[in-house]
């Protein structure tokens, strides 16, 4: 991994990213200082234009995945990591609807795993 | 020829216009398209970290399977495209990771080589051929071809095309006989999966695009990617407003290569769109042909 340092300010990144260009500051907020990363780094679409044009090679992509695991995730993960452990789904829908979904694209209604999937998994041991 | 071909999650569900059109245009130019006898979701996106071996576990099952059926496989949606060939070219390069995976899918996986329908028509069919094969040419169609992220970056791994100057998507066109409308964002960023979490930012991303295509004459924006389609689509959506009548219908390259290869309309699949693509297609060729 090509290490920020080899940065020489050029601005072709910050040119091509599509975060910054609805007012987000991944790219530039990240070299400037590191630890100034906010929320922008779960903005980061992986379009890979950054890395593309980059003249001296900064990993720009990687160092945004590694920044991402020391920060919090967001809120709405955890509010998606809630409902899978409350439903087994990550995103809030009922059978009904999803078998109206189904149904609009001519596939057979849908039979859910129970609510309570997730903690059987989690916490039964194989023996019980 | 036959071709084994792995078609997803999303060509089987949202996107079976994309599946249909494509199966269709495939045939007609006497490709066969063999789906896999079994396959599963590839995983939608590439292992976002460097030792992240489970996320590579659903790609290379796909992998394996289609080893079985070929030396290559063939995919469409560019998603899948992207996951796909990223694996190939990481299992080819890390033989640790390749045994680790292997190990615990408990099967052998050696190699199998990724494509892209777009490369078959370019490499194996070739430009100069299927244009010998358009019976109703796009004559006057002004499509903007846009590209998006997937199908080209990282250069390094996934080669199908120059990453910021493609043409593969304008060759077609061309040999579609459509007039091929070049615009500054053909390569940009839709915003992607932000679609879901912040969708305010992947509206304001795509319609940029749309905007642009629009500024240059584009009619039609035409694509290889699922997600793009819609991102690109749904926000231009009829609302209780009804339409802005400044829409741009956005469609697969397969569907207006059966419109020009004089397919059945149904092999089109123009039937699932937020804005209908048809007029655009249709009235600038009635207009040629009057």
């Amino acid at each position: 991994m090509k290490h920020p340092a080899a940065c020489i300010q050029c601005g072709d990144c910050v040119e091509v990213c599509p975060v910054e260009k609805v007012g987000g500051h991944a790219i530039v907020t990240f070299l400037a200082d590191p630890d100034a990363a906010d929320y922008s780094v779960w903005l980061c679409t992986i379009c890979w234009r950054c890395h593309q044009v980059c003249p001296t090679g900064v990993d720009i992509y990687g160092l945004m995945m590694e920044r991402r695991r020391h920060e919090a995730a967001p809120g709405g993960y955890q509010t998606a990591f809630e409902r899978v452990l409350r439903s087994g789904l990550a995103l809030p829908i009922s059978q009904e609807e999803l078998d109206q979904v189904r149904a609009a694209w001519g596939l057979e209604p849908v039979e859910l795993p129970p609510a309570d999937l997730v903690h059987i998994l989690l916490h039964k041991s194989p023996s019980e | 020829m036959g071709i084994p071909y792995y078609p997803g999650c999303t060509l089987s569900t949202k996107a079976q216009n994309y599946d249909r059109s494509g199966r269709a245009v495939a045939a007609a130019l006497g490709i066969e398209l063999e789906e896999l006898a079994e396959w599963q979701c590839c995983g939608a996106t590439f292992p976002l970290m460097v030792d992240d071996s489970m996320a590579l576990i659903a790609p290379t099952r796909v992998l394996y399977q289609a080893q079985q059926a070929g030396e290559r496989v063939v995919t469409l949606c560019a998603i899948c495209f992207h996951v796909l060939r990223r694996s190939q070219a990481l299992l080819e390069r890390d033989p640790d990771m390749l045994e680790r995976i292997n190990w615990f899918i408990e099967q052998e996986y050696s190699g199998v080589h990724v494509v892209h329908l777009l490369e078959v028509l370019r490499d194996d069919v070739g430009w100069d051929k299927l244009a010998e094969q358009v019976v109703r040419p796009l004559t006057g169609v002004k499509v903007a071809p846009y590209y998006g992220c997937l199908l080209l970056r990282p250069h390094d791994e996934i080669g199908l095309d120059d990453p910021e100057e493609p043409t593969i998507l304008h060759d077609l066109l061309r040999a579609l006989g459509a007039e091929v409308v070049d615009f500054p964002f053909s390569i940009e960023c839709c915003g992607s999966y932000l679609t879901v979490k912040e969708p305010q930012v992947s509206e304001t991303l795509s319609m940029d695009i749309v905007a642009s295509a629009r500024e240059h004459g584009a009619q039609l924006i035409a694509t290889a990617c699922p997600l793009c389609q819609f991102n690109l689509d749904y926000p231009q959506r009829e609302t209780e407003a009804g339409f802005t009548g400044n829409e741009m219908p956005v469609v697969y390259f397969t569907q207006l290569m059966a419109a020009a290869l004089g397919l059945p309309e149904e092999d089109w699949g123009l039937d699932s769109h937020y804005v209908n693509p048809a007029p655009a297609i249709e009235g600038q060729r009635a207009l040629a042909d009057s």
